[in-house]
């Protein structure tokens, strides 16, 4: 099985594993009676969807990566390893890791076949996000709609590793360590990651006020 | 004012140690119970500075080390958590998909068998009901053969099925939303070589063709001499 440790690069022989996983029940409720895996289904469902539809752009590819993720997650299930380490705290899940590597591998794939069939439009992506940001009132509250549209634009050109770290950042509320698991980077590496494209949004951002003077 | 911070490759680490810190603090503020409420909730705890830019107006907001990172990575930060929101799928698919992990838990479940290509070929449960027949990958899961973690061996399982793509014809249709006839014409040529005896016959027949309106071309008044 791959590397589930938290973006750690010592040996596995020395990591010590300790019960912290905070899904440590579920996981083995889920273990011993397979119908359990409900719980841990409802938990993540919407993090893995959200995932999937940023990274693809499509309500239908999205639920199509999502049922993916779980079936493969589920039949993988006996196999799944808890690799959380004390300094990773309280929230640690390394279950949660290991379901969004199984998502990034799905959504990884689906990338590949869709770069060999017709390309949807990349101004989809930006599209699905003021869709979902359609049901909230951003204008006259804390940010305005040109704004959301300029930021998603930043985040839609990204390189592909930015935008996968500042996704799991923002959309689901990743530790830097968590993402470092997913990605199976540093957790130096992923704050590099996210801080440059953080830089890239507020460049595009600056642009945006600056054509709006 | 702010300490100015080394810039350049040496200072990046520590630049993003601090936005890092401060991304910490600026997701734990706010809570994302419901969407709805999100902007209205960082409305409150933001403000305008005379530039349009936002700036926390809550001190907690300030990194816990007292560094704050630069103000247009604030900025985007706070424009980042009202726009990237969460998103939740159909009650229906929701439901659906319920269903389908169920009856891949379910111990008596109605099974179908597969022969799952291996070291020796067993044969092996394969859930029949509602699960995507068009996953092979899942069923190497269910075999044990495949860790649906591990990228590399993702990839190179998904490589290996690929190929029995229609890539030609699906290439045809991609390059132009061309039409039936066209991809008929691409399906045909790439049965038919180049040297096959009707190809000749096909490119002798279009080169009079082009004679032949060259011809009437030169014929009209104003036409090519």
């Amino acid at each position: 099985m791959a590397r589930l440790g938290f973006g750690t690069t010592e040996p596995a022989s020395e990591r010590v594993v300790v019960a912290l996983d905070r899904d440590r029940p579920l996981v083995e409720a889920a273990r011993r009676d397979p119908a359990k895996f409900d719980a841990l289904y409802r938990k993540y469902l919407a993090q893995v969807y959200s995932y999937a539809l940023y990274e693809l752009a499509d309500h239908h590819a999205a639920e199509d990566a999502t049922e993916r993720t779980f079936l493969r997650a589920l039949a993988a299930l006996p196999r799944f390893r808890e690799l959380a380490r004390p300094e990773d705290g309280p929230e640690a899940s390394t279950f949660r890791v290991w379901l969004f590597r199984i998502a990034r591998n799905v959504v990884a794939n689906e990338r590949r076949s869709r770069r060999r069939r017709p390309a949807s439009s990349l101004d989809a992506v930006l599209d699905t996000g003021l869709a979902i940001a359609d049901g909230v009132d951003l204008e006259g509250d804390a940010v305005t709609r040109d704004e959301a549209a300029a930021a998603m634009r930043a985040v839609r050109d990204l390189p592909d590793d930015r935008r996968r770290a500042l996704l799991l950042r923002f959309v689901d509320e990743m530790s830097t360590a968590e993402i470092a698991g997913v990605l199976g980077r540093s957790e130096g590496a992923v704050r590099v990651l996210i801080h440059r494209a953080l830089g890239s949004v507020a460049h595009e951002l600056g642009h945006n006020r600056a054509s709006h003077r | 004012m702010r300490p100015k911070r080394a810039s350049g490759e040496g200072g990046e680490p520590v630049d993003a140690l601090v936005t890092d810190q401060y991304l910490d603090t600026l997701l734990a503020q706010v809570e994302r119970r419901a969407a709805g409420t999100l902007a209205g909730t960082l409305a409150r705890m933001t403000t305008r500075t005379a530039d349009g830019a936002l700036a926390p107006e809550d001190a907690a907001l300030q990194s816990s080390e007292g560094a704050d990172p630069d103000p247009a990575l604030r900025h985007a930060g706070l424009v980042l958590r009202a726009t990237l929101l969460r998103a939740h799928p159909s009650f229906r698919f929701e439901e659906r998909l319920a269903a389908q992990l169920a009856d891949l838990a379910a111990p008596g479940a109605p099974r179908a068998f597969t022969v799952v290509a291996g070291r020796s070929g067993d044969v092996i449960p394969f859930p029949a009901a509602d699960l995507p027949a068009e996953d092979p990958l899942l069923a190497a899961v269910l075999a044990g053969e495949l860790d649906p973690s591990d990228e590399i061996a993702v990839h190179r399982a998904d490589g290996v099925r690929s190929p029995s793509r229609p890539l030609l014809v699906g290439g045809a249709i991609t390059s132009a939303a061309i039409s039936l006839v066209g991809v008929a014409w691409v399906a045909w040529r790439a049965s038919h070589p180049a040297g096959a005896p009707m190809g000749r016959a096909a490119r002798a027949a279009h080169a009079r063709r082009i004679a032949d309106l060259a011809d009437l071309a030169a014929g009209i008044p104003g036409g090519p001499a």
